[in-house]
């Protein structure tokens, strides 16, 4: 087996959720890139609605719970909080799945290293399905 | 469409006289279906004033199940706007209420996946290529049910609460004085409802509840100022004292009934600035109980509710037939019994939980 399936409980936990990148004592392979610092900010519109365990930053499962502004559509990294996340050589992962209505949307941004990325702000709108997907590498 | 949104905010500006509607609800201020809209409200022709509490916060992260709970108070006055509780008191007329549901969402595989993928994320020696490679082709899993699923989702709820109208009841059958005529009135009233949402894609909510209510017939009262004037006279002096009462006057009967409401909202964009909420179909069925002086009213109505794409709630229209197979015999002309109205909405950033922002 690749890996070891330990359970980590994330809440309450610091938001460095991410293990350390150290080598598995298994046959895993270490993986290509590396860890940056990523805080961000996510609008959303009123029907707009995440999924449970559906943002994910570098590998990072975004922790939407602890997040949520006091707006209840911002969600945010707050004060010196930040994810470690993991930095392909394509970019940052960034995965998205959420639900909503005609003419909703969602808008991210993003700063890595503390620097803004080029592709601020990323935006997607509801689909006729009525889901606001987004799966790309961001650099 | 800027000139027809300035159109639609001086038509909303100038007929403050028009009754008013909340953002699905009819023009009595009620509704099938739960929107995510916790807020403060005020209906400018009726002079109300509502309050909202729930956890509607919770679903900007939708979950395969979840619990949702509100409370609600509404309050109204004829003489101006209400305070919801006044000294302990309630409000000449004022409702209050609370409600349970539970929420669940049909993205039952795509839960799952992304259990998995959160999983694996958090495992003892993550990152590694491996792994990364099993997360990328679960994802494309996601992607791929996803695309053949619309998003759908179910909502049960209960709703109850408490009613009350306070108010004079004129009677010309009391002729001892002209003061005795007048007679409080203290009416409680209760209702339940059990309800039904279906979403189903980026379109459509649909809405179906039934309930019970103990109601009285306060609206087909003629309501009247009276100005009582007592004179006394003391050799030849004479002094005039005026009492003014707000009463009602007629037939006035306490019932039970039952009710039927349905709503199908249609949600549309209009431009990047603006969205709509088309309530393009609602029904409220009123069904009296063992009250013969009461009839049966079917109500139908549409309407169009305006919001600005962050969220805030913009005005919106609405035509209603009050008595759709004319029940009441009021008139047997079908567009004298159709009324209009205006809605309007406003959210206050700072005050509770609220999902249309300033």
């Amino acid at each position: 087996m690749f890996l070891s399936f330990v359970f980590v409980n994330l809440i309450g936990t610091k938001t460095d959720c991410m293990r350390t990148l150290k080598q598995n004592h298994t046959e895993a392979v270490k993986p290509p890139g590396k860890t940056v610092s990523v805080t961000y900010r996510l609008k959303k519109s009123a029907f707009a609605a995440i999924l449970e365990n559906g943002f994910s930053i570098g590998y990072v499962n975004i922790d939407l719970q602890k997040d949520q502004d006091a707006d209840p559509n911002g969600f945010s990294t707050k004060g010196a909080q930040s994810y470690r996340c993991l930095m392909e050589k394509g970019g940052l992962r960034v995965t998205l799945y959420a639900e909503g209505k005609t003419g909703d949307f969602w808008t991210l941004e993003l700063e890595i290293d503390g620097k803004a990325v080029a592709a601020n702000p990323v935006s997607v709108e509801t689909d006729g399905k009525g889901h606001l997907d987004y799966d790309n590498l961001i650099s | 469409m800027k000139a027809f949104f300035i159109i639609l905010l001086l038509a909303a500006g100038i007929h403050l006289t028009a009754s008013g509607q909340l953002v699905a609800e009819d023009a009595s201020g009620k509704s099938s279906i739960l929107l995510n809209a916790s807020s403060i409200s005020i209906n400018l022709s009726e002079a109300a004033l509502s309050a909202n509490w729930n956890n509607f916060r919770n679903l900007a992260i939708e979950k395969p199940q979840q619990i949702l709970w509100g409370l609600s108070a509404r309050g109204s006055n004829s003489e101006g706007l209400s305070e919801l509780f006044n000294g302990g008191q309630f409000t000449p007329k004022s409702r209050i209420s609370g409600f349970i549901g539970l929420r669940k969402s049909y993205q039952t595989s795509a839960f799952e996946l992304l259990k998995r993928i959160r999983e694996i994320q958090t495992s003892e020696g993550f990152p590694n290529e491996e792994a990364m490679n099993v997360i990328r082709q679960l994802n494309e899993q996601v992607k791929a049910g996803r695309k053949k699923q619309p998003s759908k989702a179910l909502d049960i709820y209960l709703n109850t609460g408490l009613n009350t109208d306070n108010f004079k009841l004129y009677s010309d059958q009391d002729n001892s004085s002209l003061a005795a005529r007048f007679n409080n009135i203290s009416f409680r009233g209760a209702f339940a409802d059990i309800g039904i949402n279906y979403e189903y894609g980026s379109r459509w909510t649909l809405g179906i509840s039934a309930g019970y209510e103990r109601y009285n017939n306060i609206d087909s009262l003629l309501s009247t100022d009276y100005k009582l004037t007592n004179i006394t006279t003391i050799g030849n002096s004479q002094l005039s004292t005026e009492v003014k009462y707000h009463a009602y006057s007629g037939d006035y009967v306490a019932y039970n009934r039952v009710n039927f409401r349905t709503d199908a909202l249609y949600f549309a964009k209009v431009s990047d600035a603006y969205r709509l909420v088309w309530n393009t179909l609602y029904t409220r069925w009123i069904f009296p109980l063992n009250e013969s002086r009461i009839n049966k009213v079917i109500q139908a109505g549409t309407a169009i509710n305006f919001y600005k794409s962050e969220g805030k709630f913009a005005g919106g229209l609405y035509a209603q037939s009050n008595d759709l197979f004319n029940h009441l015999h009021s008139t047997d002309r079908f567009h004298e019994r159709l009324s209009f109205g205006i809605t309007a909405k406003y959210a206050f950033g700072t005050i509770m939980s609220r999902d249309f922002p300033e």
